[in-house]
């Protein structure tokens, strides 16, 4: 504080040479005090406090539950079609020979091995991870929040 | 500041009713920095209110290597500069105001004119060169808080106190010029 005290005599201990606005520009300064705001200020705060916190601890947003219904129901249309067989014969990645001429491919393309049932798996559970996550943050959080507080 | 700490650890534990005697310690400069940057009373109060809820609703994010009045203080710097751009269009012009008051009382009506003058050119500042002044005539705070609140450096915050106040001048004078010319 003293530094700033130094610093504040450095501007304005010296105004002779800066003016007569210099001079009255730091008489006004220097009266400048703390406002204070009305008699009600910590009350109206308080009143708004308790809204604020029931808003933040209200309901999940609605674009997260309508991002986890959409996860569960890829997932189940996952599943549906795994049980069907959609992907049992999904088992390699063939470049098609009927596309490309033969002229302008002379070595043998070989196939890639694919498991189609495996990657689908996989997907569902990704989805699954995914999922728990968001119901943590939208629906469980936010409901255990609630009751901490009530 | 460990008693400012322990009350925060009470508030973050539930005791909601505490922050009362956080917002009665710190109302004052909050509100003061919002008039400065909004340079309307009603306005100011409003922000200083929303400045204090949000700063309640992050309370346990809030960093205890720093001061709880410099954080706080930051947060209704921001919040002021928000209200101030979602309602540039609504506040009244310093140029409207100055009919009114010249009407009034003749007594000191140089003094007042010189008053209204210095903060006509206090108005024609950018938001933070203008709290930067205010803050640093209070001789409250460091350097290193109004850089905090106002989100420069200490050094820069030097330099631009300096600079302000010699726009100020500049700024006086040419108002005044303008004035006489009226006359």
């Amino acid at each position: 504080m003293n530094e700033e005290n130094e610093a504040l005599k450095k501007f304005t201990g010296n105004p002779g040479n800066e003016g007569e606005e210099l001079n009255a520009i730091d008489r006004y300064l220097k009266t400048v005090r703390i406002e204070q705001p009305s008699v009600n200020f910590t009350q109206h705060v308080m009143s708004n406090l308790h809204r604020a916190s029931a808003t933040a601890l209200g309901l999940p947003s609605r674009n997260k539950i309508l991002m986890l219904a959409g996860i569960l129901v890829t997932i189940g249309i996952a599943i549906l079609l795994l049980a069907g067989g959609a992907f049992d014969s999904v088992t390699a990645i063939t470049v098609d020979q009927d596309i490309l001429p033969n002229n302008q491919i002379r070595e043998y393309i070989p196939t890639i091995p694919f498991n189609g049932k495996l990657v689908i798996n996989i997907v569902i559970l990704m989805n699954l991870a995914l999922a728990f996550i968001i119901l943590d943050r939208a629906v469980l959080k936010p409901w255990f929040e609630r009751r901490r507080h009530a | 500041m460990t008693d400012e700490n322990s009350l925060i650890d009470r508030i973050i534990a539930g005791e909601q009713q505490l922050y009362a005697e956080l917002i009665n310690r710190h109302k004052g400069y909050a509100f003061t920095i919002a008039l400065k940057i909004l340079q309307n009373r009603p306005e100011a109060e409003e922000a200083a209110q929303d400045a204090f809820i949000k700063a309640f609703q992050n309370l346990a994010k809030f960093n205890r290597e720093a001061k709880f009045s410099t954080w706080l203080y930051r947060i209704a710097f921001n919040t002021a500069i928000s209200y101030k751009r979602k309602s540039k269009n609504i506040f009244q012009s310093i140029d409207d105001v100055q009919i009114g008051q010249r009407q009034e009382g003749e007594g000191n009506v140089e003094h007042d004119d010189k008053k209204r003058f210095i903060e006509q050119a206090l108005s024609r500042l950018s938001d933070a060169d203008r709290l930067a002044v205010n803050l640093f005539y209070l001789q409250e705070f460091s350097l290193e808080e109004i850089a905090d609140i106002t989100g420069m450096q200490a050094n820069t915050v030097k330099v631009r106190v300096h600079r302000a106040r010699q726009r100020l001048a500049e700024e006086l004078k040419s108002i005044l010029q303008k004035e006489a010319l009226t006359l």
